[in-house]
């Protein structure tokens, strides 16, 4: 658990967490693409699977991230 | 209009157009069917088309009168970003809001009537998998009246937006066919992509020169540009959305699909399941259509001997019995197992598992240097190599979807199908392995594993040698799982099953008809030793006759006696003739030359003779063994290909067919690219013939180096 509430890459969070996006550190096609999937800094994503990949859920949609791609997308959780 | 659909991102990669009924008014409406699109802003190729399609920049091609833009209702935020996009192009906007059944599912209640005000346009709620709210969307489409965009709603950040009004008027001023309202749209695709900067380069040299301008004036105040109209437009849906949607579920609580991926996309029973699915997918191919296939097999040896026994003797008749229906018909055989094949591709594209293999696949397709973006082109590969060739348009990184059009080839296309069930049911053993899985589908399984594998490392070669570069970057959404619908599958088997027909009908007719004029002529003059053996056995039965006649038998039954005693001498010496007219024919002297060079991997003339004839297209190795055996063979008791196969010898007695040569001709077959559609479309596809040359060759070369090896391999072991 971090003291202070600082981003930290998507693959830092378990499954079952809500998180808040805050900035990725991707080529700017890459970001465009992740925004374009609603992947966005600001939007709250569910966790669904954090293993050899990452799934997270925005409003119904399922979104699949490559491993190496969640760990560029920085996030905080309120909870933590 | 019956178009292909499927349930994951990317089904369409081309405009398809089709037709609908207008108003009393009205002629039919012409509709244009657009590949999927998460915003206006094209960086794939299919992206590209929808933008050139909407912004009228297709030449010849107006802008459509009316757009009707489908969004998905279960992520309404993100979708109404592509949809507000198309409002700014300033046409009449329909929304059909589709898969409310999701959204309701995952708790959200949207409010339409407040949404259709927000926007200004008519908002259509569906269920199209359902059919549902589709009269209602008709009923809009028909529409006369339908309202032009109310005035953009949203705000660009200051320093971007006090340059968009004098970049309009020079574009506008350069070009000025240019429709009003569509200006500033291609202002913000020019600002920030660069292929839309290629695209009006030459048609407006000036705009372009000041966009360039404005570009660096932007970076020099460091101000973020490039996600301008990202913010401005969602600084004012969100909101919107916000007032318009109502959350009745806690967004943790999991749905059906969440449930079923739990398993589905497992670490470990995710790729273990995928593997099951495809062998039980292959096994059921093999083993369920055998039945049909028996029935249409006989029905195509009853309609050779109806037609040889109601017409006269003939080379007409010889052509239509040993050229078109032993040719056709062999390949017509096969189209049981198609239809299964395309049913099961329909099943895991409907119910959403398509998306998942892509998912799955990932982390195999990132060691090869691909992602699995790339594993739905090469899934449809299956089907036929055209589809997969195409769909690879979805993928945004040039150089993997260069590679994976490279790579689509080796995937085992239906087009082999027929001849890895001919040699395998022929050649292989039967039997099973735990009373389930027959060793003839388990083969059948390891011929599409080798393509796929064989793929994997050709991309693998590619990406490290002819295309180096970063590793690919994967992001896609995974589609609600379906209940499949059975109707659309079964249209779509119908439809291949037609394009299945209609190739055999055409090419395979056509070739067929060649061929047998091939395998006929010229008619070369009888080899001294069989002719002086035809005369010694004529003069053994004339000899034969005498002595029973001389015995007191009557000359009749003599002659009937002899017969029988010399039938077995006359099939010999008939076969021999007719063996020694095929190898001289034109495709016997084809395949003789080819013979050395093809010798080596297990294959005899008419093999070689075989391979050449499918250079177009592989199923007609089919056609064209049952031509050569069909005219080479006289033996009536065993019409069935495979028999006769089986039953050919060499002049020494040994078989010309043993199982290795089986194998090595499957090898052959998985490996080399046999099909000239699939060589166009390369072409059509990368826009130069270097890449389908090289996807020839390297394909042609690894055939015959495989097929050498194992066929060379086998006998240093011993098993030929």
């Amino acid at each position: 658990m971090s003291p202070v509430n600082v981003p930290q890459p998507l693959t830092s969070f378990a499954a079952g967490l809500v998180v808040h996006l805050s900035f990725f550190a991707l080529a700017a096609s890459e970001a465009q693409r992740l925004r374009d999937l609603g992947v966005r800094e600001g939007n709250a994503i569910h966790v669904l699977k954090n293993a050899d990949t990452f799934v997270c859920k925005i409003e119904a949609s399922r979104i699949a991230l490559r491993r190496e791609v969640a760990m560029k997308v920085f996030a905080t959780s309120p909870g933590l | 209009m019956r178009q292909k659909v499927g349930n994951y991102p990317g089904v369409t990669v081309e405009r398809k157009i089709g037709q609908m009924p207008g108003s009393h008014t009205q002629g039919p409406i012409e509709l244009i069917d657009l590949p999927g699109s998460y915003s206006l802003s094209p960086k794939s190729l299919d992206e590209r088309i929808a933008y050139d399609v909407l912004s009228g920049h297709l030449p010849g091609e107006a802008r459509p009168d009316a757009v009707v833009c489908v969004a998905d209702a279960s992520n309404l935020e993100r979708n109404l970003y592509l949809a507000t996009q198309v409002l700014d192009l300033g046409l009449p906007v329909i929304i059909a809001l589709n898969m409310m059944d999701a959204a309701e599912e995952a708790g959200l209640q949207i409010n339409i009537p407040l949404l259709q005000e927000k926007l200004g346009v008519p908002v259509v709620p569906m269920v199209a998998s359902q059919n549902d709210g589709l009269g209602k969307l008709k009923y809009q489409m028909r529409r006369l009246d339908l309202p032009l965009p109310a005035e953009r709603q949203w705000s660009l950040m200051p320093a971007v937006d006090v340059e968009i009004a004098d970049l309009i008027a020079e574009l506008q001023a350069e070009v000025p066919t240019l429709p009003a309202g569509q200006g500033f749209v291609e202002v913000l695709q020019c600002l920030t992509s660069d292929l839309m900067m290629e695209f009006w380069e030459e048609r407006a040299p000036l705009f372009c020169t000041k966009v360039a301008a404005i570009r660096d004036k932007l970076d020099a105040q460091k101000a973020p540009y490039q996600q301008a109209e990202v913010i401005g437009r969602y600084s004012w849906l969100s909101p919107l959305v916000a007032q318009c949607v109502e959350r009745r579920k806690d967004p943790s609580q999991k749905t059906t699909s969440d449930k079923i991926d739990a398993v589905l996309t497992h670490q470990l029973f995710g790729p273990v399941l995928f593997g099951l699915l495809l062998l039980l997918i292959f096994q059921a191919v093999f083993t369920w259509a055998t039945p049909v296939m028996d029935l249409i097999e006989g029905g195509v040896v009853n309609l050779g001997g109806l037609v040889r026994s109601n017409f006269p003797g003939g080379w007409i008749t010889d052509m239509v019995v040993d050229g078109v229906i032993a040719g056709v018909g062999n390949v017509a055989v096969f189209l049981p197992q198609i239809l299964l094949l395309f049913f099961f591709l329909g099943l895991m594209e409907d119910t959403g598992y398509m998306a998942r293999s892509a998912f799955i696949m990932d982390r195999v397709m990132s060691k090869v240097g691909l992602s699995g973006g790339s594993v739905v082109p090469l899934l449809s590969s299956f089907a036929c190599a055209i589809p997969g060739i195409m769909a690879a348009r979805t993928l945004a990184n040039p150089k993997d979807r260069l590679i994976t059009i490279m790579v689509a080839p080796l995937m085992s296309c239906s087009a082999r199908l027929p001849v890895y069930t001919l040699f395998i049911a022929a050649f292989l053993p039967t039997g099973s392995v735990f009373g389930i899985i027959t060793f003839q589908g388990l083969a059948m399984f390891s011929m599409y594993l080798l393509g796929t594998v064989m793929a994997f490392v050709a991309a693998f070669v590619l990406k490290r040698i002819v295309f180096k570069g970063e590793s690919s970057f994967f992001a896609m959404e995974l589609p609600p799982y379906r209940v499949p619908r059975f109707k659309q599958i079964f249209w779509r088997m119908i439809d291949r099953s037609k394009a299945f027909v209609v190739r055999a009908g055409k090419i395979i007719f056509g070739m067929s008809i060649v061929l047998w004029f091939m395998a006929r002529y010229p008619v070369a003059e009888m080899d001294t030793t069989i002719a002086e053996q035809r005369i010694e056995a004529e003069a053994t039965y004339f000899a034969h006759v005498d002595s029973l006649v001389a015995s007191g038998m009557p000359q009749p039954m003599a002659e009937i006696t002899v017969d029988e005693r010399m039938a077995a001498t006359f099939q010999r010496q008939d076969a021999a003739e007719a063996g020694y007219l095929v190898e001289h024919s034109i495709i016997g002297r084809i395949g003789k030359i080819l013979e050395p060079v093809m010798r080596p991997l297990g294959f005899d003339w008419k093999i070689s003779a075989g391979i050449v004839s499918a250079f177009a297209a592989r199923e007609v190795i089919i056609s064209a063994l049952a031509t050569i055996y069909s005219v080479g063979d006289v033996d009536e008791d065993s019409p069935l290909l495979r028999e006769k196969l089986k039953a050919d010898r060499y002049a020494d007695g040994s078989p010309v067919y043993t199982p290795l040569v089986a194998v090595s001709l499957l090898v052959f077959f998985v490996l080399a690219l046999q099909c000239m559609s699939t060589l166009a479309i390369a072409r059509r596809e990368t826009n130069t013939w270097r890449w389908p040359a090289v996807m020839w060759l390297y394909m042609t070369g690894l055939a015959y180096l495989f097929s050498l090896v194992i066929y060379q391999g086998g006998q240093a072991l011993g098993l030929g």
